[in-house]
């Protein structure tokens, strides 16, 4: 008797355990409204390869075909918070967003790789200002010094989104509503776009913005996440409720489940458009874009090698040969990362306060063996702040610059002992190095710094600590140790700030030079992008000569396809995080290769 | 029902009405625990915001943040608003880092976590107790010795070691790998399930490895019984013997060890959700930590805290049932 | 009445002397060689421990430019991505082990013992109170418990051997305060009360000695436990922090990466890990079997010293009586 009833609160547990899995959040989705090239049936990811698709194939042998699933790693480890674009969100720009809501301004892929090839769409969040191009807007000039006029582009629908809005054109009265609130929310995302500061239309398909002030980096804000044309129908819904996001994309969001993964479907009234070869073709190609979140590497490798992965991103060069020796038939892209470790002297402070002693530190370290060793022995030597993609008109390559700031990449301890004794330590000094134990990859940078700088004498002590506190410490500005971060490129006036401004939070190494800070000033209120873009460049040049930091090689990172994924030439982004333009421009080959996985 | 019976019942209701009155003076000093633990722990939230964000006045900003987030006020301001909150209208606060309600996080993750738990659960015991069992009976034999090493190996082999090189070589060798989003029960039942089987066999490994051996010292020990041996010297069958009267009694303590194990349904299970990208609260939790989002970290160890306390009482009630010598006193 | 004490105090003296450890060891080699195996290993684990700076070729953090060597002359298991040799790390890391594991679980037991005796023997309102504080500890999942109280104290060698020690502590005091209990209620603790010993002298001559084999078994038991745990959080990047070699750590980040271009980087440390634990589990099996006073004998029930009389008598009779000892 009581055995039996153990069992029966045994299968009941059973029962409740599945139903209450089953009754995980219920998928967003909504069938109607939704053009379906063919049938696509429900599930997810891995059960793909069985099903019978009857897509509808326009042409089957040549050229681009329309249809199928596309399941996207994208490399980047992070999860959605925020759907309301003008609440600040931790998640990277608009790496989620991007792809149902657009902007006015978005880079231009035809100047990639898939065209001219000038500019290398990597993993940065700034695409250069010359390589920017109107997305829901056709054009755009200063009709006065403090005005900026946007023409939008006609034809552009808004889709059916049953409980929020139904179809209707996209026109400057939407742009007015999404810009007034971001400039009402100054509060929220903080100083970021103070330049704006009130916005009209004069007719429907015209918009002018007034500034406060002219600010250099305006463009690259005009694509980022803050400035999402949104209608006021969404806000009128609820913004922030992940069930009514709407938007002109080339994508509409319709699953998400927390944790997991986000599923989009295919806009079928989408704006855009190709030409391939000599047709023009409607975008987007792929019915159904799904990106789940995996944060383990092993099992994101997994998921490339066996199928369920279309397109993977963010792999590291240790599994290329393995890699290349279980899937030969995966296409390879190479991009360049964005940012580079970065070793911040304090140069306020003894030791650090002399030069000579920030030179030895650089001269100490043997780049080759660092690159042999972290990076399989390919990396550019110098790529921050500014990075080494970025047009010439910015970037200087290591070789423009003077001897005396080429030496410090070179190796050479006899001249770093030679310079630390110049300055009064003959016998090398003791000090610590901080970093965050949240990256793995950190302590054995660390480690091998650490041990060639025992190599002058400078006795380095580490110091890890956890992430948290770690921002702790470095935003008190009170330690006494070397700090290590991983730097990211971001924008060229964002990075400059973060370098030279005095008491910005990145500003680990107390820069604090006053010409040089009035050239900085001088260069955000400069008009012409020729202007700006010496101003910038000389700006970087100066941070790199003064030794303030040891900026360690920047690696190579690669990207992964399917051989039936066509058409991607490998962009990381085509504006800040924001896949969405590649995605849609993407295309299947038949299903017939995929199913055979 | 005779008198017996019924006085019985009575007992039992009253021990569960006395339980239940102890869970509240527990709960109240775990959240006391957990709501300080939790920010006393260095470096703050609004440090970590604040560098995300890119200001450029770091002060105004921090103040708007604090005042937004409600931590502008002390301390032990935030901790009665929160305990009004959950008391008064079952509201565990809101993510502090994405602005929805922590019970809907919790909500979300919680099955998976607790199917993942569940299954590992019922793998381990039915591997743990017959091999237990066994490896008493037959004590000292080869097959003891097999089984005892079998039961270590579970525990000695890093779950986390093992979950990587099931994710890994499989892929190479085979071309499998487990499903990378989540398959619901409602849609795919077949296909939930072998996602799940696979993280709780690995799991269920290691909590077979204990509760193997824990069976086996209380089947040694009930087996030297007096009333073990008379049955034996009746000349029982083995089976008789094992099964009708030394098992039952062997497996209290076994219950013991399962009620223990019992919190894996609400949280043991971070690594291996990572490794199989399972959203479940094991890693909500960690993200939390890492990201000092206190309301969630709070939030979800009340929640945690309270089942365990529910499963204890339930561990010791199931005493009831297999023990009629245990009094609820 | 003093003779009384007196004999009482002889017979203690006496079971003291029987339970020597050589007794022990002889009966672990002749009775329990997979136990004997285990002791082995757990001695190899101290020693490569305690004279690691002795047994390791290379310093422990000796970087080389031999990045990702496998197996070789030079290096005998290999070397990782930053050219260190793989046996000295695994060496270096079993000092750690060794340290985190042996110290953290001598301090556990110290605060199972402090907690679960008090508790046990004062009983009343103190026991209600301290059991509520335990039960509140124990709501919490371990390595969840464990995520915060790295986080709040930062990563080190010193604060994990602290976290892992209240951690298990606390839980393990459960254990001791049982057997506190149920020795509580034996005749001659009554007897011993009667008598009039002092609060002190009970504790310390009457129920200690008696509780020191759950004790012991606590302490083989919990090791094993407690280096798996270090290695997980290692894993999870909040154990000991690198460069110090640790298995866990060893198993995470940097040979998940290179696992395809050096695998002996995931394995040895895997293997290492693997054969510390059961080695020590076997061991603290072995052990227990032969010193829980409920499994010695045929008597079932703990009876104290009576049983050691039998036991002296005949092990062949014992063996006949079934299920051997």
């Amino acid at each position: 008797m009581k055995r039996r009833v153990v069992w029966i609160i045994f299968s009941c547990l059973m029962v409740v355990a599945m139903v209450l899995a089953s009754c995980a959040p219920a998928p967003v989705a909504e069938e109607e409204g939704k053009t379906v090239v063919g049938e696509v049936t429900e599930k997810e990811g891995a059960a793909v390869e069985e099903e019978e698709e009857e897509e509808v194939f326009t042409e089957v042998k040549e050229g681009p075909q329309y249809g199928g699933t596309l399941t996207l790693l994208s490399g980047w480890a992070v999860e959605p918070d925020k759907w309301d674009p003008i609440e600040y969100s931790s998640a990277q720009e608009s790496a989620f967003t991007g792809y149902y809501l657009e902007n006015l301004l978005t880079g231009d892929l035809s100047k990639g790789a898939r065209g001219t090839n000038e500019y290398w769409f990597n993993d940065t969040y700034w695409v250069p200002d010359q390589y920017i191009t109107g997305q829901l807007a056709e054009s755009w000039e200063f009709t006065d010094p403090l005005t900026l006029r946007f023409h939008l582009r006609p034809g552009i629908y808004w889709p059916d989104k049953p409980g929020v809005m139904s179809s209707r054109e996209m026109i400057s009265a939407d742009v007015v509503f999404s810009f007034k609130r971001l400039i009402e929310a100054k509060a929220t995302l903080g100083t970021r776009y103070e330049w704006m500061e009130s916005v009209s239309a004069p007719d429907k398909y015209t918009v002018d913005l007034k500034l406060s002030k002219f600010s250099a980096d305006w463009l690259y804000r005009m694509m980022a996440r803050g400035t999402h044309i949104i209608p006021p129908e969404l806000v009128q819904a609820g913004v922030a409720d992940v069930k009514k996001q709407v938007g002109t994309g080339p994508f509409m969001l319709v699953d998400y489940v927390k944790g997991s993964a986000l599923t989009y479907d295919r806009n079928p009234n989408y704006w855009g458009k190709t030409t391939i070869g000599d047709k023009e073709y409607s975008l987007p190609f792929i019915d159904r874009l799904i990106v789940p979140f995996i944060a383990e590497p092993s099992t994101q490798l997994a998921a490339l090698r066996t199928g369920k992965a279309d397109i993977l991103g963010g792999v590291e060069w240790q599994f290329r040969e393995s890699l290349k020796a279980t899937n030969p038939e995966l296409k390879e892209y190479v991009t360049l990362a964005g940012g580079a470790g970065l070793v911040c002297m304090r140069e306020d402070i003894p030791p650090f306060n002399d030069i000579r002693v920030r030179k030895a530190m650089n001269m100490a370290v043997d780049r080759k063996a660092f690159i042999d060793s972290q990076f399989g022995g390919e990396a550019v030597l110098l790529s921050w702040p500014f990075s080494a993609a970025w047009p010439k008109d910015l970037f200087t390559p290591l070789e423009d610059y003077p001897a005396s700031t080429q030496e410090n990449f070179a190796y050479n301890p006899e001249k770093a002992k030679q310079l630390l004794t110049e300055a009064g330590y003959p016998n090398g000094f003791k000090i610590g190095l901080i970093y965050s134990s949240i990256a793995p990859a950190t302590a054995d940078v660390c480690s091998m710094l650490a041990s060639h700088w025992a190599d002058i004498g400078v006795e380095v002590e580490l110091k890890p600590m956890e992430q948290g506190a770690f921002v702790g410490v470095s935003y008190g500005k009170k330690y006494t140790d070397m700090i290590y971060y991983g730097g990211s490129n971001s924008s060229p006036f964002s990075i400059l700030r973060n370098a030279g401004e005095p008491g910005d939070f990145y500003n680990l190494t107390m820069f604090n030079y006053p010409d040089w800070y009035a050239k900085f000033t001088q260069a955000k209120g400069e008009r012409e992008y020729a202007g700006q873009n010496k101003l910038l460049k000389e700006l970087n040049a100066e941070v790199v000569s003064t030794a303030d930091y040891v900026i360690c090689p920047t690696r190579y990172v690669y990207r992964y396809a399917q051989p039936w994924v066509n058409n991607y030439y490998g962009e990381t982004n085509s504006a800040s995080f924001n896949l969405s333009q590649v995605m849609a421009a993407t295309v299947w080959l038949d299903i017939g290769l995929k199913a055979q996985k | 029902m005779n008198a017996l019976d019924r006085q019985k019942l009575k007992e039992m209701r009253n021990y569960i009405i006395r339980r239940l009155l102890l869970v509240i003076p527990t709960l109240l000093i775990a959240s006391l625990i957990v709501f300080f633990m939790v920010r006393l722990i260095p470096g703050d939230i609004i440090a970590q915001m604040l560098q995300e964000r890119e200001s450029t006045n770091l002060e105004v900003d921090r103040v708007m943040i604090e005042r937004s987030l409600g931590l502008d006020v002390p301390v032990y301001v935030q901790y009665f608003r929160w305990m009004g909150g959950i008391i008064l209208h079952g509201d565990l606060g809101k993510s502090l880092w994405e602005g929805t309600p922590v019970a809907e996080d919790i909500a979300a993750k919680l099955p998976v976590t607790f199917e993942l738990g569940l299954f590992s659960l019922i793998i381990g015991l039915l591997i743990s107790l017959p091999v237990g069992i066994f490896s008493a009976v037959r004590q000292d034999t080869i097959g003891d010795y097999i089984a005892r090493s079998f039961a270590i190996l579970c525990i000695a082999v890093p779950s986390f070691w093992l979950g990587i090189m099931v994710m890994v070589f499989p892929s190479i060798w085979w071309g499998w790998s487990p499903p990378i989003t989540l398959v619901r029960f409602a849609e795919d039942p077949a296909g939930n399930l072998v996602q799940f089987v696979v993280p709780a066999v690995i799991l269920g490994m290691s909590l077979a490895g204990v509760t193997m051996r824990m069976t086996r010292s209380m089947m040694l020990e009930v087996l030297r019984q007096d009333y073990v041996r008379t049955a034996w010297s009746k000349g029982l069958k083995e089976r008789t013997v094992v099964v009708q009267h030394a098992m039952k009694n062997a497996l209290i303590p076994v219950v013991t060890i399962i009620g223990l194990q019992l919190p894996i349904l609400v949280g043991g299970t971070v690594i291996i959700e990572k490794i199989f990208a399972l959203p479940g609260i094991g890693r909500l939790m960690l993200d939390a930590i890492v990201q000092r989002d206190y309301t969630i970290v709070s939030g979800l160890m009340l929640v945690i805290a309270s089942f365990v306390l529910l499963c204890n009482i339930a561990v010791d009630l199931t005493y009831g049932f297999l023990d009629p010598r245990v009094q609820y006193k | 009445m003093s003779t009384d004490r007196e004999a009482s105090v002889e017979m203690l003296a006496e079971r003291r002397k029987h339970s020597s450890i050589t007794d022990l060891l002889l009966r672990l080699v002749r009775e329990k060689p997979l136990g004997m195996v285990g002791g082995v290993i757990t001695l190899l684990l101290l020693l490569t421990g305690i004279f690691a700076n002795f047994l390791a070729p290379y310093g422990m953090n000796e970087t080389s430019g031999a990045f990702l060597a496998s197996p070789s002359a030079e290096h005998i298991l290999g070397a990782d991505n930053l050219g260190r040799d793989l046996l000295s790390r695994i060496i270096y890391g079993a000092r750690v082990s060794v340290i985190v594991g042996f110290t953290a679980t001598a301090l556990s037991i110290v605060i199972s013992t402090l907690i679960g005796l008090f508790s046990g023997f004062i009983g009343g309102a103190f026991d209600v109170v301290v059991q509520r504080l335990v039960d509140a500890w124990m709501c919490f999942p371990g390595l969840i418990l464990l995520l915060v109280l790295v986080s709040l104290m930062g990563p080190g060698m010193w604060q994990i051997i602290i976290i892992l020690a209240l951690s298990f502590g606390i839980t393990g005091s459960r254990v001791v305060r049982s057997a506190v209990i149920v020795i509580k209620q034996n005749i001659y603790v009554q007897a011993a009360v009667a008598i009039g010993c002092s609060r002190t002298e009970l504790l310390v001559r009457h129920i200690l000695p008696n509780i020191m084999a759950p004790i012991i078994i606590l302490f083989s038991t919990r090791i094993p436990g407690i280096i798996m745990t270090e290695a997980s959080l290692s894993f999870l990047g909040l154990g000991i922090p690198p460069p110090t070699p640790s298995w866990g750590g060893m198993l995470s980040g940097a040979a998940q990466r290179y696992m395809f271009l050096a695998p002996w980087m995931a394995i040895w440390p895997g293997v290492a890990l693997s054969v510390v634990v059961y080695g020590v589990n076997m061991f603290g099996d072995a052990l227990r079997d032969l010193l829980d006073p409920r499994l010695r004998g045929g008597m079932g029930r703990y009876s104290g010293a009576k049983v050691k009389s039998i036991k002296v008598k005949s092990i062949k009779e014992k063996k006949r009586n079934g299920y051997g000892s």
